[in-house]
């Protein structure tokens, strides 16, 4: 989220946005399980 | 511009004694007034404004004010100013009031907020700020950080189409967001050696003489002028700026995107871009590559009502400038395609390798990252209270935090509807909204109607708080408050220079009034606004100084604002490797971002909903585009009505036209005239613009008549020139951001005695509306 102590102009960590399949590095949906281009099963990030 | 001053004549210090006079040496961030924070000098005598005069020590401004300024004495003692609180004893709309006390006020507020919380929920509390001026943070702090909602909401302005568009863009595409580098954010200015003038500035969709938006004051670019700078102008009218340009391109209202994806086209297909900047720091342009293809100047020609020729003209003077800055303003935000527009003309400025070079397109932060502006508090709500904000999960890009508010057009959605769930009070702090911002502005009316309790904070009384409030509270005028303004750079103090009227309050202390009394655990350790204000500047790795500390230095340049490059540097990215701020760490021309949230990765150009090309068939009937927003002298949106001196200079609502289509349709110079659509009509007077494409009208927005009778159904007259009975909500971009204020279609008629029996203010407050919008 965008917070006002620090930088209102700051954007959201895009890291939590979107992610990258391990295999073929498309980015997908952090709500996927499946690459939408390989079909690889997404990596859980760990909090 | 950059001559030495005497500093005999022009002191340096914050405050002296000048005969009988105490001089304040500081910075004005309205209300009332425009987003800048000019530096000024105010003159007072015992504790009242007696002058007021720019500071030619100010690196901001260098001593030049604006009207606005200039005639702040008439603001700040206008007999019309509210005084002290105000409970409603008529209706609502009926305009009468009782003088209460603040703490009568209080309790009124904290009674409803308890009765709310017990049977409704805290999420069903609302909050309408207005434009981005030091009225803004604190609604986001008394919504989120007292009353604990996260419904917090850019007044009724459809699309978010002020600054958000822009900003958001920046904001995906390169993780930061850029403004034209006219040396700014350096304490010499021009001299800095670093620094190089911008041998083009494309002035794309503002007019900065006059409005002074988003932190650029126009002065700059005459600044630039006389340096050498040439100018491209993007406006759809001949204002100075473009008058003066070397290219003036008028462009058809609303097809800015499709414009940018020419110049595009033009610099790729002639190998005008920078290779260097391209090749290491961007992602994505092989795609971008074959998108511009679609948007040749020819077609592009066709669509935006620019001859092909000047198209590639400027894109070549813009692509060959080493460097180039584009400003651009609110007219890119407020249209439908707004996003795709804002990403395009971003994507010009990384092509061509002017982001954060010396006079190019410069990376900034709020100063020392004191974010004293668009704050949204929001890491004081829950995530489970997160997922009550209203509309929110529509929106992707709202969802994932990129701006701080929910969005207007579901906000109205609710009221109307009462899903998810019924709005039981607005809190409105420094907005009108049915006077100025709220698109379909009588839509707008009926729905906040329905909202039980309301709570107004503001200068005057205005058309939104007779409508709709319980309680007014009178709030202070920038001259009489201790803060501080962080948007850009530098850092700057607003020391109180007079005494507080009558019994007006500011908007800090009315934060930390209410704090105390509700969230007493997050307030109670401030025992006065100076600690509270210390606070604010130094956590989170702010200044190491406190506020009375500022109000010595008066500006504080903040060195990371000034340095070039910052990509190459480390400076942008959390974990200081070069690169940007983005999932790739490159400038993105296709975005992964917009691609998950199920948008188009690349720009493109969308027809507004209603035009030529889109509804020929209406334009039969409607035969003008219609363009709303210019900017007045006199005028800020809806403030300064109540100013003699300002209505002297504008007396009345004036729509552009040119002469040619006015003689068609019989209309003389002055004339009253009506503009109408399929959802209403207002009247305003006719003015002869020779520039002005015949095809196109332009009508002002922002005007009601305090000199009218304040109680329904006259209601000051706030529907009878109303540019907003014509503009649209809920007819937003596909992004959800950008809206058509500036590219909707009328017809223009003469007022007649036959037809102006009943005016459009008592049609909307006693007879339901216009009932052809029905229909």
């Amino acid at each position: 989220m965008c917070s006002n102590n620090k930088g209102g102009f700051v954007p959201p960590d895009a890291s939590k946005l979107v992610v990258r399949c391990p295999v073929c590095k498309t980015f997908n949906s952090p709500k996927n399980l499946k690459c939408k281009k390989c079909g690889e099963a997404m990596l859980k990030k760990e909090e | 511009m950059s001559e030495e001053l005497n500093k005999e004549l022009y002191r340096t210090e914050s405050r002296w004694q000048e005969g009988e006079y105490t001089v304040t040496r500081t910075s004005v961030w309205t209300a009332p007034g425009c987003h800048n924070g000019c530096g000024v000098l105010l003159y007072s005598k015992n504790g009242k404004l007696e002058k007021i005069e720019g500071d030619p020590n100010a690196p901001f401004n260098r001593g030049r004010l604006c009207l606005r300024c200039i005639n702040m004495i008439e603001q700040v003692y206008s007999s019309e100013r509210l005084k002290w609180p105000l409970k409603r004893v008529g209706e609502k709309g009926e305009n009468k009031w009782q003088r209460i006390t603040w703490d009568e006020a209080y309790d009124i507020i904290e009674n409803k907020y308890n009765e709310i919380k017990d049977n409704h929920g805290v999420e069903s509390i609302v909050s309408l700020v207005g434009t981005g001026r030091n009225s803004m943070w604190q609604p986001a702090v008394i919504t989120r950080a007292i009353f604990g909602s996260p419904n917090l909401s850019f007044g009724f302005l459809s699309g978010d189409s002020c600054y958000q568009p822009r900003m958001t863009a920046n904001l995906i595409k390169l993780g930061d967001c850029v403004i034209s580098d006219c040396s700014q954010a350096h304490p010499l200015r021009e001299k800095n050696p670093e620094w190089e003038k911008p041998e083009v500035i494309v002035v794309w969709g503002n007019n900065p003489l006059v409005s002074n938006g988003d932190g650029f004051i126009g002065h700059w670019l005459v600044d630039m002028m006389r340096l050498g700078t040439k100018l491209i102008v993007i406006d759809p009218a001949l204002t100075w700026l473009a008058a003066k340009a070397d290219i003036w391109l008028r462009v058809r209202p609303g097809s800015d995107a499709a414009l940018a994806m020419a110049f595009l086209n033009v610099i790729i297909n002639e190998d005008l871009y920078d290779h260097d900047f391209v090749e290491t720091w961007t992602y994505g342009f092989d795609d971008l590559v074959e998108r511009v293809q679609e948007y040749s100047p020819e077609k592009v020609a066709d669509i935006t009502w620019i001859p092909k020729e000047q198209i590639i003209e400027a894109a070549r003077m813009y692509a060959k400038a080493k460097p180039a800055a584009i400003q651009w303003g609110l007219a890119v935000d407020m249209q439908m395609a707004a996003m795709e527009a804002s990403s395009a003309i971003t994507d010009l400025m990384a092509m061509t390798g002017n982001i954060d070079v010396p006079g190019g397109n410069i990376i900034q932060r709020y100063a020392y990252n004191r974010s004293k502006k668009y704050g949204s508090a929001i890491e004081y709500i829950s995530e489970e209270m997160l997922l009550k904000r209203i509309g929110t999960y529509e929106s992707p890009i709202h969802e994932s935090g990129y701006t701080p508010f929910i969005p207007p057009d579901k906000l109205l959605e609710c009221l109307e509807t009462g899903r998810p769930y019924p709005v039981q009070m607005l809190w409105l702090q420094g907005t009108n909204p049915i006077a100025n911002m709220a698109g379909e502005a009588p839509r707008v009316y009926a729905a906040m109607k329905k909202v039980p309790f309301c709570v107004a904070v503001d200068l005057f009384m205005t058309p939104s708080a007779v409508a709709f409030a319980d309680v007014i509270l009178p709030a202070a005028m920038s001259v009489e408050r201790d803060s501080f303004r962080a948007w850009w750079t530098p850092l700057r103090s607003i020391t109180k220079g007079a005494e507080l009227y009558e019994q007006c309050k500011s908007d800090e202390e009315i934060v930390l009034d209410l704090g105390k009394r509700i969230r007493p655990d997050r307030f109670s350790q401030y025992n006065n606004i100076k600690e509270y204000l210390d606070q604010l500047l130094q956590e989170d790795g702010g200044v190491d100084y406190d506020f009375d500390t500022l109000v010595e230095k008066v500006n504080d340049f903040w060195d990371w604002d000034y340095t070039y490059k910052k990509y190459e540097k480390g400076m942008l990215r959390k974990d200081e490797q070069p690169g940007f701020v983005t999932p790739t760490g490159l400038y993105e021309f296709t975005s992964p971002l917009f691609d998950v949230w199920g948008f188009d990765m690349l720009p493109k150009h969308i027809e507004p909903v209603e035009g030529p090309y889109t509804t020929p068939e209406l334009m039969r009937e409607y035969p003008f585009v219609l363009t709303t927003g210019n900017r007045l002298w006199g005028c800020f949106h809806s403030e300064h009505r109540q100013m003699p001196t300002m209505r002297e200079v504008h007396p009345d609502p004036m729509m552009d036209i040119n002469p040619k289509a006015a003689d068609k349709l019989g209309i003389n110079e002055g004339d009253w005239v009506w503009l109408e659509n399929r959802r209403g009509r207002c009247k305003q007077k006719a003015r002869f613009n020779v520039g002005l494409d015949p095809r196109v009208v332009r009508g002002e927005h922002g005007w009601w008549f305090p000199e009218k009778e304040g109680a329904e159904p006259t209601l000051f007259g706030v529907f009878d020139s109303n540019i907003n009975n014509l503009t649209t909500m809920g007819v937003h971009g596909p992004t959800h951001y950008g809206a058509p204020y500036k590219s909707t279609i009328c017809k223009v008629y003469k007022v007649t005695e036959e037809n102006d029996r009943v005016s459009p203010t008592e049609i909307v407050t006693r007879r339901g509306g216009f009932s052809y919008a029905k229909k």
